[in-house]
């Protein structure tokens, strides 16, 4: 059934008689966002290995990999396969279904190989 | 364990931010008021000085000043009180993580997990008003219920009137408190519902409160059991954080500066209104499905006007799109006279990521264009592009870009 403004837990009985300005809203809105921002965690040096391991083990093997990058506001993934690695840039290139993508090392904070194909 | 909830509610907001920014206005009566020579030369608060010499909200500018000759008019700075206002929720948030604003001058909140660490309710609430006054110096005013409909009424009722600006309602007090309170007091019961329940035989909220809800049910809905359930002062809303993010409609409305007597006058505002919700529905990246449009009539005597919405045949997020389903509406609609105010809303919003293409309409050429418009306004503001159309004498785009609700940012 749609809730109401009868219906525990909801907030329509508010919503409905609320006066709040566009402009006022936008700002509170951003706060929200703002206060759901992460701090990039500090990876474990282990960690690092297993990661740069990952790398190479997926480029030499061929296999597609889900890699976890940072964002402060959500958890964000790419699915591909690494087509090559740019040390000295500190980037590595993936391509994905549809589209190639450069990615910085330093936003990496997990990677797994996956055995099946994407398609 | 019993909910603490809190409306806190600013002292004649405006005129307090007013005040408390320019410390030579502090012991004068200060009125904040849109332009006089506008319709918006109205009182948008006054400050508990110029309020003494019987100044009231909302009256036009000129019997203010009849009753109070020596009050400083000041202009409204919109952005400047919802930056305070924002200040206030952070404040807030020093206490409880639940906060959530209702209007620009009132918020909730939920206390109940703060008690261990701040005290009592009563203690709480007087903290708050300290820490509104040294941060903001505004006087904040807080009624305390165990839920939101109680905190409310305590507070419009009962805080804005006593010494302390602090007041508690609850299940112990109600009925000697709340219950002998005329109808007309209660929260949601307007000039209209309040003859009605006078005509039932309902005089005060106890009245209410007793009375059979299946009655009132059967009378209006799902409102008269809402009213019911005020009057027993029970709400089962929760205080959340989250209550603005998601949006079901998004609309402008405007009060033109002057009547509008023909259709081609009208239909430069409409094309502007329309363009205006496009772009912020955009802007959120929603697609709409019903467009509605309201218009009032200038008369006071004989209101007239229409409220009407039709369904797309697909959801868009073009001005052109709404814009014309928007004026075929008002022609069929509008009765011929001068129009006062009119609004556009498109509702039905759905995520634009994905959406049903149509077959007829080719939407990739419209969908670059708003692009493109976007990209400028956003640069250049949001007049750096508009239509021909508004640089008429009818149009509006340029004075509405100064404005925030109708009055000066």
């Amino acid at each position: 059934m749609k809730p109401n403004k009868l219906t525990p837990g909801y907030n329509l009985r508010w919503e409905s008689s609320r006066m709040m300005l566009p402009e006022h809203k936008q700002v509170l809105q951003r706060h929200q966002k703002e206060l759901n921002t992460k701090t990039k965690p500090i990876l474990d040096e282990q960690q690092a290995v297993i990661i740069s391991r990952r790398i190479t083990d997926s480029i030499n093997r061929n296999m597609n990999v889900k890699i976890q990058l940072f964002d402060p506001y959500q958890d964000s993934f790419i699915l591909g396969k690494i087509q090559k690695l740019v040390t000295e840039q500190g980037q590595m290139k993936v391509s994905c279904q549809d589209k190639v993508v450069w990615v910085r090392l330093d936003d990496i904070i997990d990677i797994q190989m996956i055995e099946d194909d994407l398609d | 364990m019993k909910k603490v909830i809190f409306l806190v509610d600013m002292l004649s907001f405006y005129a307090s931010v007013e005040k408390a920014d320019n410390p030579q206005l502090q012991n004068k009566p200060v009125v904040v008021s849109g332009d006089p020579k506008k319709r918006s030369g109205i009182i948008l608060a006054a400050c508990p000085l110029a309020k003494k010499c019987g100044v009231q909200t909302a009256e036009p500018l000129w019997e203010a000043q009849q009753k109070c000759p020596n009050a400083i008019i000041v202009r409204p700075r919109m952005q400047r009180y919802i930056e305070v206002s924002y200040q206030i929720t952070q404040i807030l948030e020093q206490f409880t993580d639940l906060v959530e604003a209702f209007s620009i001058d009132e918020q909730f909140m939920d206390v109940t997990g703060s008690q261990r660490l701040f005290g009592d309710p009563v203690t709480i609430a007087k903290k708050i008003q300290q820490a509104i006054m040294e941060g903001t110096g505004v006087y904040g005013r807080i009624g305390i219920g165990p839920n939101k409909v109680l905190a409310k009424i305590a507070c419009d009722v009962f805080a804005k009137k006593n010494d302390q600006g602090i007041f508690q309602l609850d299940h112990t007090n109600i009925q000697e408190q709340m219950w002998p309170l005329p109808i007309g007091k209660m929260f949601g019961v307007g000039g209209r519902m309040e003859r009605h329940l006078e005509r039932m035989g309902i005089q005060n909220i106890g009245h209410l409160a007793q009375f059979p809800v299946h009655l009132l049910k059967k009378r209006w809905g799902i409102n008269g059991e809402v009213l019911w359930q005020t009057a027993n002062g029970i709400d089962y809303s929760p205080v959340t954080t989250n209550t603005h993010n998601h949006q079901k409609a998004i609309g402008h409305q405007t009060t033109l500066p002057r009547d509008y007597e023909t259709l081609e006058e009208v239909r430069v505002i409409l094309l502007e209104l329309s363009e205006e919700v496009a772009q912020r529905v955009r802007l959120q990246n929603y697609r709409g499905n019903t467009v509605t449009v309201g218009a009032r009539g200038a008369s006071f005597e004989y209101p007239t006007g229409f409220h009407r919405q039709v369904k797309l045949a697909s959801p868009t997020n073009f001005g052109m799109d709404i814009f014309q389903a928007a004026f075929k509406l008002f022609c069929a609609h509008w009765d011929g006279l001068p129009i006062r105010s009119v609004g556009i809303t498109l509702s039905q919003l759905q995520p634009a990521d994905f959406y049903q293409l149509s077959l007829f309409d080719f939407s990739l050429r419209k969908e670059h264009l708003s692009q493109a418009m976007d990209t400028i306004r956003s640069k250049y503001g949001p007049t750096a592009l508009v239509r021909a159309t508004s640089l008429t004498k009818s149009g509006q785009a340029f004075a509405r870009a100064e404005k925030i609700g109708g009055h000066y940012k």
